[in-house]
This record gives structure tokens, sequence and C-alpha cells, in this order.
């Protein structure tokens, strides 16, 4: 585990649609796996309509918070145009998720749950377990609505 | 924070670990005013440290002056501010470091580099020789809970006030935290009457001075014998880097192969380390987050650096800037795309934008200070005309009034929010008065301290533990003061606000107009009915854009209300001049 190489993982959106969530739920299930982490983020934009970044980094020892330009293994995008503003600071190979129309159905019946469906289709890329995601989910989301947010997620991890 | 202490690590950001650090340090009093960035401190520990006696005080100024009355008793305390608001607690500051004090008191000073969400960037480290009195500068989580804890101790030791300096990449930034048994203090407390320490008639000052110059000396040893300054070497490296914060992370993360000498005490800084660390290394480097401070006390010492301090003063520091400042190549990377950038705007619904619909209508020049309000600055509105620091607008409108003929007086009013008022507006609205001044004054009451996220404060009739509180009454503040029009409506009833606003301004003399809405985010309703724009009775007119408002989209050459932001706040349906627009039920 101390070797583990870092691995970044970039959530950007526009508030309101839960991007700091995602970001807390990603870091909390990379914590519970053993890794160290560091996550960083700007409060205050999001209820004002500003633009909403949250950087995680995962690994055997990270040290800094923001990740190096280009370096971006993952970047989660929940707006097309955040998604946009973003897309350059990839590592060659880097992966773009963003929500799918079948996922926007898969989450009608479980109001706001979207982002987390989105973060399940990301988990694809990064090497967390089931029962890591589970207790992250549990950690991080009001308690009533832990059932349908571990529904959504799965819904997006087993999405082909 | 249960009684049962928990020895396994947590995931937290900077402010969560200085309130767990408080609460294992065996804090007692914490005062603070909210400030990006750090709310979090006091909003956790009244979460989760709910025997702290927590509480928000009107300025930073009362929050140091009462945090320094228990620390006189003995009782451990921790005040929190930004940046700018050390300024506003300076004058008690500079005298707390000669009285010292009994029990420990630390005063975060969480600062903005970069100025993510602050009117200046200034470099708080600089506070330490100025006002004479310890800065520890944690690099994560671990060490804002480490040095929280290390800086009372410190506090008692030594006689001092001690300064905790954050930066918003550490207070904000989330990392593993391990903390330890919290301590066990069987304390009494009293205050005993010491005047040659606590009275600082210049006499007594300065004898308490001497005492100052003698405790720098003995932190300075302290300081060079401390494992949070430390010499992280790397075998066979030709470049050494002194650093300290957030930086040392950059560093670390951009620079593997160089020895770093992370430094962890600010002020005194260890002079015998620094120079032991240089002479091992072919060339030294210092990487610090805006001023060269460490830079400049190596100077002093004569140490030869490679100096390049235009490279750090500005902005705040990142990964890709080390790279140049060591002159390693930049990222390839593809181009950036030209999205336009999206600040933060007011919220739809927000009572401001209502008001500054009708000063826009007005043709008015706008002095204003720090809120959300400072958003009316941004365009379509564009009407804010001076914003330097809390409780200026008024006194810029003062100011102005005392030159300006006549004309052009009379076109200019200040805007003060509800908590700004209460920090720093009173008094210079009590000069107005004093001074004869002709000006208005509108203070925009949204019933909240809401940039930093919707607090309560002396008018909102709540404490942070959320019981009541006796309910400031601004309108009987004015009246006291002795102002002679003073007047509150609503911002929502766009037609009485406007008569008003008419009123006070032809009012020959100090003139308050509160605005008193509540801002959107409180006491948010479920259930909300949009309003829609009739697209055949809409002429297109855009008055209703030209407020910002965010729900309003022009979409394929027409206005539409977006129903998800729109809050029914009904200021496009006053405004529209052709009844385009109604309810959605309607």
């Amino acid at each position: 585990m101390l070797d583990a190489p870092v691995k970044n993982v970039l959530c950007v959106g526009i508030g309101g649609q839960g991007v700091l969530t995602v970001s807390e739920v990603l870091a909390q299930a990379a914590f519970e796996s053993g890794y160290d982490v560091k996550k960083s983020e700007i409060h205050g934009m999001s209820q004002r309509g500003g633009s909403v970044t949250s950087a995680i980094r995962f690994g055997g020892k990270v040290h800094a918070p923001l990740i190096p330009e280009g370096e971006v293994d993952v970047l989660i995008g929940f707006d097309p145009n955040e998604t946009e503003r973003n897309r350059h600071l990839l590592r060659p190979g880097g992966v773009v998720i963003e929500p799918t129309a079948d996922m926007v159905k898969a989450c009608l019946n479980l109001p706001r749950t979207l982002n987390i469906a989105v973060l399940g289709k990301a988990s694809n890329s990064l090497p967390m377990r089931d029962e890591a995601w589970d207790k992250a989910i549990e950690i991080c989301v009001p308690p009533h609505t832990i059932g349908i947010n571990r529904q959504a997620f799965r819904t997006g991890r087993e999405e082909l | 924070m249960n009684k049962e202490f928990q020895n396994k690590p947590l995931l937290l950001s900077g402010n969560e670990a200085v309130a767990l650090g408080a609460s294992h340090g065996g804090v007692n009093v914490a005062s603070a005013y909210p400030g990006t960035p750090s709310t979090e401190i006091l909003e956790t520990i009244a979460r989760r440290a709910p025997e702290i006696n927590a509480e928000w005080a009107p300025n930073e100024k009362v929050a140091l002056e009462v945090g320094m009355g228990a620390a006189f008793t003995g009782a451990r305390v921790l005040v929190t501010m930004k940046h700018v608001g050390v300024n506003v607690a300076a004058d008690p500051l500079f005298t707390l470091s000669y009285t010292g004090t009994k029990g420990g008191i630390v005063l975060v000073s969480a600062d903005d580099p970069g100025m993510h969400s602050s009117q200046n960037e200034q470099d708080n480290r600089n506070y330490g020789p100025f006002a004479k009195v310890p800065v520890l500068e944690p690099a994560d989580s671990q060490e804002a809970y480490d040095f929280m804890r290390l800086g009372l101790d410190l506090s008692e030791q030594f006689d001092t006030p001690v300064i905790l300096r954050m930066t918003t990449r550490v207070c904000h930034s989330k990392s593993i935290v391990h903390p330890t048994k919290p301590v066990s203090l069987e304390r009494e407390y009293t205050f005993e009457s010491d005047q040659k320490k606590y009275v600082m008639l210049p006499a007594y000052a300065r004898a308490r001075h001497a005492i100052v110059e003698k405790r720098t000396k003995k932190l300075r040893e302290w300081a060079e014998s401390t494992k949070i300054n430390h010499h992280y070497k790397v075998e066979g490296a030709k470049i050494g880097i002194i650093t300290s914060g957030v930086a040392f992370q950059y560093v670390r993360e951009i620079m593997p192969h160089a020895s770093i000498l992370k430094i962890g005490m600010l002020h005194p800084l260890p002079s015998k380390m620094l120079t032991d660390f240089a002479t091992q290394y072919k060339t030294v480097y210092v990487v610090e987050e805006l001023e060269p401070f460490i830079e400049n006390h190596l100077l002093q010492l004569g140490i030869d650096i490679k100096s390049k301090p235009e490279l750090m003063r500005q902005g705040e520091l990142t990964p890709d800037r080390i790279r140049t400042i060591f002159g390693l190549p930049a990222t390839q990377l593809p181009d950036a795309s030209t999205v336009p950038p999206r600040p933060p705007v007011l919220c739809p619904g927000c009572p401001h934008r209502a008001v500054f619909t009708i000063l826009k209508k007005l043709k008015l020049k706008v002095m204003g200070d720090i809120g959300c309000y400072t958003l009316g600055a941004l365009p379509p509105l564009q009407m804010l005309d001076t914003c330097v620091c809390m409780g200026a607008g008024i006194n810029h409108a003062m100011g102005m009034s005392k030159i300006l003929p006549k004309e052009q007086r009379k076109k200019n009013v200040a805007v003060i929010g509800d908590s700004t008022f209460v920090h720093s507006g009173i008094t210079g609205l009590i000069n107005m008065v004093y001074n004869g001044g002709d000006c208005t004054v509108l203070i925009l009451d949204n019933r909240t301290t809401a940039m930093t996220g919707r607090q309560d404060h002396p008018g909102t009739g709540k404490t942070l533990m959320g019981t009541d509180a006796p309910n400031l009454d601004l309108a009987q503040v004015c009246r006291a003061i002795g102002v002679p029009f003073v007047k509150t409506v609503s911002p929502w009833s766009l037609e009485h606000s406007e008569e008003t606003i008419r009123e006070a301004i032809a009012f020959d003399g100090p003139a308050v107009v509160i605005e008193k809405g509540p801002c959107i985010l409180i006491n948010r309703k479920k259930e909300i009915i949009p309003f829609k724009i009739d697209t055949n009775a809409c002429k297109n007119c855009g008055a209703c854009a030209r407020t910002g408002c965010p729900a309003i989209e022009p979409i394929d050459g027409a206005y539409k209300i977006n129903p998800e932001k729109c809050r029914a706040c009904e200021l496009c349906y006053q405004l529209c001049k052709f009844g385009a627009i109604a309810s959605a039920d309607a």
C-alpha cells in the first residue's frame, strides 16, 4: 500500500449538482481502503452558481492536495462546460466520466442521486472495492438516503 | 468528539482538525467572526464539541478581547478569523503580546493567497515579528491538529498569545489525522489582580516590553531544537529548499530529489538551524507562499540563496508554479478550452438583486463593502463603486459628501449588510450624524451573515449554538444614534422601496433605509411554484434579464425562466411592463 502510485480524480460541475458530495464519498472510500488521501476544494461558489471543482488524490503517500496539470487520471464532469474547461488537465489516457441518458433514466425514481450514479460508473476506473464504497456512502449521505444512493451507485457501477 | 477518545485515524479538513485539536487540547472558550477560509472551525466546534463555550462575536476585535478576558482567568482559548480579520483584532493583539496570558490563547489567522474570496492577499506571518508573537504554520490537517494543541502549550509555557497561520489549501483540504489522547486539565479559574501584567500604563508596559524581548530570545532557542522545524534529508542532494506551510507539499511533489528544511514555527525563525542547513547544500532556494518572509530573514543572516521572490508574491502557489520557480519545463498540455468563466453571482431570489435594480434605475453611485452584496458589482447590474473593507461604504459616502457639490452628493448611496453593520457600520453612522453628513445609507438586512454560509449574528435573534438571543433592532439603533430619517421597507415591494430610497436621498442629512428581506437560502421553501414568461406577450425588451437573474435564460432568441432555478421572488414579474410574466400556477 505504501508504494501504491498516486491516482488523481478531478470532480467538476456547477452548484446544485452534488459535486462535493461525490468528492466526499470518493475520498472516504479511498480512506476506508487504507490509502493516504488528500482532497481539496473551494467553498462557497456552488450556492451562487459558480464553478465547483474538487480534487481527490490517493495512493501510498500523497503530498500536494492539488493535482499537477496533466496528471488527472479520472475527470468526473457533471456539467458539459465545466468538463470542457478542465479537459486539458487530463493525463494522456485519462478518462472522462459524464452522466448518460441511461443513468438519468435509471435515477428518475431515485431523487437527487444522479451524481452518485455517475460516481458508480467512475468507480470502474478506480481500485476501491464494493465494501469501501458502501461504507463511504453510509458515512457521507443523509441517513434516510443511504439506500437509494447505494442503489444509484450500483446502477452506475454495473452500467456497461 | 465524544467523551470517550477513539484512537483511530480520521479524514478531516484543516479547519475540522483545528476544532478537534481545540477540543482535545482543553479549550474552554472560543470566539470568532465568520471569515472564509476560517468559518468552519467554530461551526465544527459548535456541532461536535459543545462542551466548549463557543460564540460568534460582532467583530474580530471583540472576539479577541473576549478570548483574552477568559484566558486571564486560566481558561484555554481559541479565537479564529480570516487574514483581514487580524487587522481588526490587531489593536488587542499587539498589547496582548505585552500582557501575556494565564491560560493558553491561540489565534487562527486563515489567509487566502490568490484571493479566492477576499479583498487582498496579505501574508499574516508578518504579524509575528511585528506584534512579537510566535507563529506556527501547519502544512496539512495532522499538523493543524498538532499545532493547535502545541500552540496552547507554548502560549502557557512562554506567556504569550500564539498565532496559528493557515491558508485556504490547508483549511479546506482534507487529509488524514491521527489524534492523540486529549488532555485532562484540573484547573480552578480565577482572575488574580496583577496590574503590572494586565494594566498597560506606560510604566508597566515598558517593563513588559523588556519581558517580551527576553521571551523572543527564549522562543528562538526553543525553535532551534524543535521537531516542528525539520530537515527532510535526501542523500546526495545538491539542492536545499527552505519552505513552510502547504508550499512544503508542493515542493515535495515536484522536487523529490531536493533536501527540504520545513519550518513549522515562522517566528521566531531558527537562525542557527537555517544557517547550518544552508552550508550543507550547493544551492539553497526558498519557496514560500506570498511574501519573502523566510527569505528576508536569511538575507539578514547573510545566507546566499537563489532568490526568486517575484515568482511567489502574487497568487496562490500550485505544484505547476513550483516547476516554473525551479526552471523545470512546463507540462505539455493540449490547449485549454475557451469556455467563459463562471464566477459566483447573486442567487435567484436574492433580495439584494431587487435593491440593486432600483439603484441602477436611479443611476446612482454605490459605496459598499464586504458581503453577498459585493456581487452587485458584476454585470449586468454593475452597481457597486467602492469595496475596500468591512464598514467602509458608509464612511466612503461620508468622506465624499464633505467635498462633492450637492448634485453629485445626492447621486451617492452607501450599502451595507446587517452583519457588516453590526461588525463596523455603527461607528460610521455615528460619525455621519455627529459630523453632519448628508448621505443615504441602505442597510441590506437579509437576516443573516450570508456570504460565509449564513451564520447568526446579534441581529438574527439566535446564537451560534442555536439558542434564542435578544434580537438587535437595527432601526432602533439608527434612531438612538440620532439619524433623523429611518425607514424600513421590504426589498420585494419594488414601488415602495424605490419611493422610500428617493425620499431618503432627497432628505438633507443622514438617512437610513433598512431593506429588510431574508436571504433566499434561509428557511428554504420546499415547494416553489416558479414564474413563467408568456412568449406571446413578451416584447423581448430584456428588462427582466438585465437584473442578471440566473433563472432567466435567453433560449433561441426568447427569454425563458428556468423553473428549476426560479425562486418565485416576483422581481421580474413586477418589472415587466407588458404583463408577460406570471406564476406558472396562474
